[in-house]
């Protein structure tokens, strides 16, 4: 192999597991932007999904195609629009919330809200469309209902936030343009990479992208685990 | 009092009509058969009925009061009962399914109606282990239990062995003692006419009382290779059955040959009646004529021309005994 590749990765194994505080503190700061960001979106999402599934109205078409084509908007757009917003001669500049985390969690909820909102809605639409009209027909209150329903869902419900955070714990864009990769402060785990990688610490880079992985590998052990467990109970 | 009065309801998906102004009225206490193919609208009416979907246009009474379906439903929905074709099981335990609607006494009840529908061995089981069947019945207990006045069942007996929908036949009769109105949808045609009271046809998104459609109720009284149906004093029909004592038996009114003058043919059945009403149905016509028991048929509006029919006259109605369907 070649030796500046593998001399890489030797030392990015180094840094994981002599637990370098530098490290740790991008992994940190990665994952507590992410989780803030993913849980809003969901307090946002979920209740928007059930909207969505439950009420009809006219233009629903028109709303779930604009839900789909937010899915897949560019980080980099998301960044510049909030970027728009919150630099200093913008509307709401004087808050001094660009290069924050902050600024990086306004628009990471941006990119996630979309998709928990879309997966809550394509959730309801197969057989557990039946769940309220059951719960309603045997008597129940709206209150009742809701709670059974949440409960019926709560799997893809979780796979749906745990999309969320997956999906805003990899991004780039946002955390580039609206963090400006502060050391310290809103240096995230892409941003680092991107940033050590181009200065030729391709060794750090590296790490990162491993802890990057195992992150995600976690998520998603943990989702089917819970899977597994409510089918198998 | 009636549990519900339907006047000029309508309900469409997508602007396609489903339910076109429906007019009935459902008697308290009574059992309702709604039949017709799929897609004519039964389990519209039916989650129209339950509260579930508001209907676009006409006014639903229930128990003699308008509904509001702007305003909280839930008191009135719990007067009702509704089990969903191919119901939702919630992922928990049969008991906790069969209890779902109750707020009082939850043992003693679901310890009774479990035992009825044979599921007291299964309580303990996670519900969506379930066989179809079971999860069938389970859907009945819990819709069961709660002893509401109104009761409605979509498909009540799909994936029901025959043990299972003779326990369910003689629930219904239970509850229909204790004043309970039923109305359930059926395509097993055999099951919705041997305990309804009354049978509606839903057909083209409207519905028809059983008047319509030649029901008749009898008793078979001879037995030969051909048996005969007495329906009442004036009116008997030939036919060829399996079945003995008390049937109930429909004619497809599109079976019905009409005709001035009697005509030899190989038809069984030939009844004379003087035409009380001719009706226009769009392309065709529908005759009804009073033989002592009221019989349509449906002609084209041509033959009805050539033939020179008019209200009042007197007409041959001519049907095969294979026309007629018992059950």
């Amino acid at each position: 192999m070649n030796s500046y590749l593998s001399q890489s990765i030797f030392k990015s194994l180094e840094l994981i597991f002599s637990f370098d505080p530098d490290v740790y503190f991008i992994v940190w700061t990665s994952v507590r932007i992410a989780t803030t960001s993913a849980i809003l979106a969901t307090l946002a999402g979920v209740p928007l999904g059930l909207f969505l599934a439950i009420r009809k109205f006219k233009g629903k078409r028109v709303v779930t195609t604009i839900l789909n084509t937010l899915m897949a908007l560019p980080t980099v757009v998301i960044g510049l629009l909030v970027y728009s917003f919150i630099t200093r001669r913008a509307p709401i500049g004087s808050l001094g919330l660009l290069f924050t985390p902050t600024a990086i969690v306004i628009g990471q909820f941006i990119l996630a809200c979309p998709i928990i909102t879309a997966m809550v809605y394509s959730i309801t639409q197969g057989k557990e469309k039946k769940i309220l009209k059951t719960a309603y027909g045997l008597g129940a209150s709206p209150a009742e209902a809701l709670k059974i329903f949440l409960w019926e869902i709560k799997i893809p419900l979780l796979a749906a936030v745990m999309a969320g955070f997956g999906r805003v714990i990899g991004e780039v864009g946002v955390s580039m343009m609206l963090g400006g990769n502060i050391y310290g402060l809103t240096r995230t785990m892409t941003t680092a990479i991107a940033l050590e990688t181009s200065k030729g610490e391709f060794a750090l880079g590296l790490a990162l992208g491993l802890i990057l992985l195992i992150v995600a590998l976690a998520v998603n052990s943990f989702v089917t685990y819970v899977n597994y467990r409510t089918e198998k109970a | 009092m009636s549990t519900y009065q339907l006047n000029k309801i309508n309900r469409s998906y997508n602007d396609q009509p489903v339910l076109k102004a429906v007019d009935m009225t459902f008697e308290q206490g009574k059992i309702y058969a709604l039949v017709g193919e799929n897609g004519s609208g039964k389990t519209t009416l039916l989650e129209t009925l339950a509260l579930l979907e508001p209907p676009q246009a006409g006014t639903l009474l229930f128990q003699d009061d308008q509904v509001n379906f702007n305003a909280s439903l839930l008191n009135l929905r719990q007067q009702i009962a509704f089990c969903l074709q191919q119901p939702y099981i919630f992922r928990t335990s049969v008991f906790n399914n069969i209890a779902f609607g109750l707020k009082t006494s939850k043992e003693e009840k679901v310890a009774r109606i479990s035992r009825i529908f044979g599921l007291a061995e299964l309580l303990n089981k996670k519900a969506t282990a379930l066989s179809g069947g079971e999860a069938q019945k389970v859907a009945l207990a819990r819709t069961f239990v709660l002893e509401t006045p109104v009761i409605l069942l979509d498909e009540p007996t799909a994936n029901l062995d025959e043990t299972s929908i003779e326990q369910l036949n003689q629930l219904l009769s239970e509850v229909k003692n204790r004043g309970t109105t039923v109305i359930l949808a059926s395509h097993r045609l055999n099951n919705a006419f041997k305990l309804a009271d009354e049978v509606i046809t839903l057909e083209d998104s409207q519905a028809f009382p059983q008047s319509h459609q030649n029901f008749f109720s009898g008793q078979i009284i001879r037995e030969n290779s051909l048996k005969t149906l007495k329906i009442n004093e004036q009116v008997s029909f030939i036919l060829a059955t399996e079945k003995q004592g008390n049937v109930k038996v429909s004619i497809d009114p599109k079976e019905i040959i009409v005709s001035k003058e009697k005509f030899q043919s190989s038809a069984r059945n030939c009844l004379l009646g003087k035409v009380r009403s001719i009706t226009d149905e769009g392309k065709i016509a529908k005759l009804t004529a009073d033989c002592g028991i009221k019989l349509v048929s449906q002609i084209t509006h041509r033959s009805l021309e050539e033939l020179g029919i008019n209200v009042g006259q007197q007409v041959y109605l001519t049907f095969k005994t294979s026309s007629i369907k018992v059950y």
